[in-house]
């Protein structure tokens, strides 16, 4: 349908030229037609000419057409040659295809059709035709002169019978008659006229003629006779097939006077008649062809000429629209994509047919719609790539400063330990500076073998982990909290590094300590003080009750000595029990099932207190083992039920929880008892603070100092809905 | 995109223009002379109770294949143009009368009779039947007291009278018709020569 359509536009293009060219040629030929009958030329010769006329000037139409049509294509493909346009050597090579396979054809047919036809008109032509037709002419030709010249004779012989007469004496008319018809009847002619001169005298018509009236002779006839003694006619009976064959003789003439003339007539039978006409004429016709031969010759030539240049110019219209119409696509296309090189993605071809190319072409434009999607995606994602490197690059140069400036040392190495980058904070603290650190393995890279064997153990850890050291650096000891982290990507599923931070506890453990000392001190003065109260209040009663020599002083005596030894013994428990606190034995830690640890103290918890629950659990199930020192741990643990379970009040509930945390083993006691204020949770752990106004105040201290000494570290939070409890960090290795 | 259209336009103009002009040529080609062999010879004028009359003839014309196109039964035209013309050669607008004599003749085999018409400015005007080719030839080529009645000539100038003959058509380049023309025969209006009237039955009539 496209095709056709694209067919008809072309045609529709060309309409006005088309027009315009019928109507010239239409007006030229009538033009021509009103010339030549305006000369008063027979019909068949105006045809003839108007026909001639026509076809040569519709081939030189056609002629023109088919040159103007080669040569504007022609020029068109010179110059897309001349340009380098794409696709215009296939265009021409399928032109010049197309009129070749029209050319050859039609021409072979032209040739072959004219010489057939020229072969039948040289036949028509041929003298085989005369030798035909002449022979018939000659007998028609024979048998009228052989008419006239019965006639002739006939007339001499009449004419010699009326010698004697005087045919001005009107008087002997009737002998003239008689001898006419006597003469008629001996000769057996069909008429017989007699003239003086011009001047009608005497006429007999037989009436075996089967004319019903005599002819007219005309006067050319009389004088033509009189002028050359004799003359012949043939004339056509007006409305009979019959011929008239008329044989004048005029006599001999005398001085001045007036001359007889005898026409005799004799009538040529209508079959005769007939059969000589069709043989004469047939002649005749023949004569007509021979003499219109060229222009019969060239009509049909012209003819054949015309029906071949209407098929040469359709075929090579034809050809030329369909190169064009296989070209132009591809032209189009080459166009389009020299467009889309330039970055033009807006540019599309125009659809084609429904074919091959039509589905190339949507193809085409297929494809540039998803390299436009494409390109308009991929500006977007480069946006906001720009953004995202944008505000990754103000993250880093936050993150650098915050790097640079802060307290903590932060190391990041590859995933073999090689270290990648390195604040200065970290430099510091490990006695060194970034450029010797980077690109060097972390651990081998350390002076200190403390500090090798934690880094060496933290980046052997596969997740999270942190220890404390103590090192001397720059000539003094130094404590150090190291936190190891994975640096992962793919969500995690890729370990690519670690990042390795030092904190600086030193100071804090320092003011830490003073502040523990202080507190320290602070209630040994005051647990020193409350003894010593009494003990001085018993001496001064004693010396004033000797100074009064008051009787009952020797009651006064053992009571104030009772006192006294009381409080000095109680003054000696307090500092037995602080001297056990600061001689606590560095732990021994070995692999145990911290499982059956845990289950084997529980157990003695199950029925201290009627109404109150101890549970334990270990997930996940089984061996939960871990290093450390057992016995030390035990007394951790008793240290916690004894005081969850004083807390818990009945009906509670106390339960021991062991579980394995990213590498960690993590223990938790919980209750439901009556919880610690948040205000006493950061003093929990100091030495000598009790809640509880009784004991030493050094139990959870001693918990605390035992958790630091195995590498972990201990809390606590509040439990939800109510009670408290107690997180235990080891590292399980 | 613009010039490839301007392009396009101009060839299809340029084609167009090239087949009218081709069209118009051949109208116009229509009318150009052809010398030919033929000629008018022995033109002469003739005032004959105050109508002029010329007499001419045609010589060398009928040659054997107009001939054997006349006794082939077609019939066949010879054409005589008078001019009165101003004697001006240059002058844009010489013409001052014009006729035209038409002498067709066909030839019946069967009565082996030429006959001749003659026809004036489309109006038959006489018919003869001859019975010889000399008399055909004779017919057909002199020409005796061609009327010029309607030629008016002006006061202030001597025209001339000019005679052609038209004796068929050729095509120029294989596709233009054009016509073979005799060239014309020129005369004076002023020589011509008053004569008495003739006898009616001296001049050729109609046959029947």
């Amino acid at each position: 349908m496209k095709t056709l359509g694209r067919l008809r536009k072309a045609l529709r293009d060309n309409q006005i030229v088309l027009l315009l060219l019928a109507l010239a040629l239409t007006v030229v030929t009538l033009a021509y037609y009103l010339i030549l009958r305006g000369r008063g030329i027979d019909t068949g010769t105006v045809n003839n000419q108007i026909l001639l006329f026509f076809l040569r000037n519709v081939n030189a139409v056609l002629i023109t057409a088919i040159v103007f049509v080669l040569i504007r294509n022609l020029v068109k493909l010179w110059v897309e040659r001349r340009r380098r346009r794409l696709g215009s050597k296939f265009r021409t090579k399928l032109v010049a295809t197309y009129i070749g396979l029209s050319l050859i054809p039609v021409l072979l047919l032209f040739a072959i059709a004219n010489q057939l036809v020229q072969g039948s008109l040289d036949t028509l032509f041929s003298s085989d035709v005369d030798s035909l037709l002449e022979p018939g002419y000659g007998v028609a030709q024979e048998l009228t002169t052989t008419l006239e010249k019965d006639a002739t004779d006939d007339a001499r012989l009449v004419l010699d019978g009326l010698a004697d007469l005087s045919l001005e004496d009107i008087e002997q008319l009737p002998e003239l008659g008689r001898r006419l018809q006597e003469e008629m009847n001996r000769l057996q002619f069909d008429l017989v006229y007699v003239y003086q001169d011009t001047e009608f005298v005497q006429a007999l018509l037989n009436p075996r003629s089967g004319l019903s009236s005599l002819p007219e002779l005309t006067r050319p006839l009389l004088l033509d006779t009189l002028r050359d003694g004799r003359t012949a006619r043939v004339l056509e009976v007006p409305g009979r097939d019959e011929l008239l064959i008329l044989a004048a003789l005029a006599g001999d003439p005398d001085d001045g006077a007036r001359r007889a003339i005898v026409v005799v007539g004799n009538v040529l039978g209508a079959e005769a008649a007939s059969q000589s006409t069709v043989l004469v004429q047939a002649y005749q016709q023949q004569r007509q062809i021979e003499v219109l031969e060229p222009e019969i010759r060239a009509i049909y030539l012209l003819g054949f000429l015309t029906v071949t240049l209407v098929l040469l110019l359709i075929c090579t219209w034809i050809g030329l629209y369909l190169a064009r119409r296989v070209t132009g696509p591809i032209q189009d296309l080459a166009e389009g994509t020299r467009r889309i090189m330039g970055g033009d993605l807006d540019y599309r071809v125009a659809d084609a047919a429904d074919d091959e190319l039509g589905v190339l072409v949507h193809s085409f434009n297929r494809m540039t719609s998803e390299l436009q999607r494409n390109k308009l995606l991929l500006e977007a994602r480069n946006e906001e790539l720009r953004l995202s490197n944008e505000t990754l690059d103000s993250e880093r140069q936050w993150i650098d400063t915050v790097l640079q400036n802060v307290a903590a040392g932060v190391v990041s190495t590859d995933f073999e330990g090689t270290v990648l980058t390195c604040n200065p904070s970290a430099a510091r603290m490990l006695g060194t500076s970034p450029r010797e650190l980077i690109g060097e393995p972390l651990a081998a890279s350390m002076r200190q073998s403390a500090l090798a064997n934690v880094f060496a153990e933290l980046l052997s850890i596969r997740d999270a982990a942190h220890r404390q050291v103590r090192v001397i650096v720059g000539g003094e000891w130094k404590t150090f909290d190291v936190s190891s982290a994975p640096l992962a990507e793919d969500r995690g599923a890729r370990r690519t590094g670690w990042v390795v931070v030092l904190e600086d506890l030193t100071e804090l453990i320092r003011a830490q300590k003073l502040a523990t000392w202080t507190e320290a001190a602070r209630r040994i003065a005051h647990e020193i003080k409350n003894p010593l109260t009494p003990i001085k209040l018993s001496a001064e009663r004693l010396l004033r009750r000797y100074r009064e020599d008051d009787p009952s002083f020797a009651d006064i005596l053992q009571r104030g000595v009772e006192i006294i030894v009381r409080e000095v013994g109680n003054m000696k428990a307090m500092v037995d029990e602080f001297s056990r606190f600061a001689r606590m034995p560095r732990p021994q830690p070995s692999v145990i099932d911290l499982g059956a640890l845990l289950g084997d103290t529980v157990r003695l918890y199950r029925d201290i207190k009627p109404g109150v629950e101890v549970e334990f659990e270990v997930d996940p199930p089984g061996e939960c083992p871990a290093a450390l020192d057992p016995e030390q741990f035990r007394g951790v643990l008793v240290n916690l039920l004894d005081n969850a379970v004083d807390a818990t009040e009945p009906p509670g509930k106390v339960s021991v929880r062991a579980a394995r945390h990213n590498g960690s083993v993590r223990i938790e006691v919980a209750d439901n008892g009556c919880g610690i204020p948040v205000e006493s949770r950061e003093k929990l752990f100091l030495p000598y603070y009790s809640t509880k106004g009784r004991g030493s105040g050094l139990g959870l201290a001693i918990v605390h100092r035992i958790v630091t000494d195995h590498y972990g570290s201990i809390r606590v939070e509040a439990n939800e809905p109510r009670g408290s409890i107690f997180t235990i960090d080891l590292p399980q290795g | 995109m613009l010039h490839r259209h301007a392009l396009r336009i101009a060839l299809r103009a340029t084609g167009a223009l090239v087949a009218a002009l081709l069209l118009a040529v051949s109208l116009l080609a229509a009318q150009i002379e052809e010398s030919a062999e033929a000629e008018i010879v022995d033109l002469t004028l003739v005032r004959q109770a105050g109508v002029l009359q010329a007499d001419f003839r045609l010589a060398n014309a009928l040659d054997e294949e107009l001939m054997a196109r006349i006794e082939s039964g077609l019939p066949t035209t010879l054409t005589f143009q008078a001019r009165l013309e101003r004697p001006r050669r240059w002058w844009f607008d010489r013409g001052l009368g014009r006729s035209e004599l038409q002498v067709i003749a066909m030839y019946n085999a069967v009565t082996r009779e030429y006959l001749v018409n003659y026809k004036q400015d489309g109006s038959l005007i006489d018919s003869r039947v001859v019975q010889s080719r000399e008399a055909l030839v004779r017919a057909m080529t002199m020409i005796d007291d061609m009327s010029l009645a309607s030629f008016e000539a002006p006061g202030d100038a001597d025209p001339v009278v000019r005679v052609r003959a038209a004796l068929g058509s050729k095509n120029w380049l294989g596709i233009v018709p054009t016509t073979v023309h005799t060239p014309w025969s020129t005369i004076a209006l002023s020589e011509a020569r008053a004569v008495p009237p003739s006898d009616p039955e001296s001049r050729p009539s109609t046959l029947l």
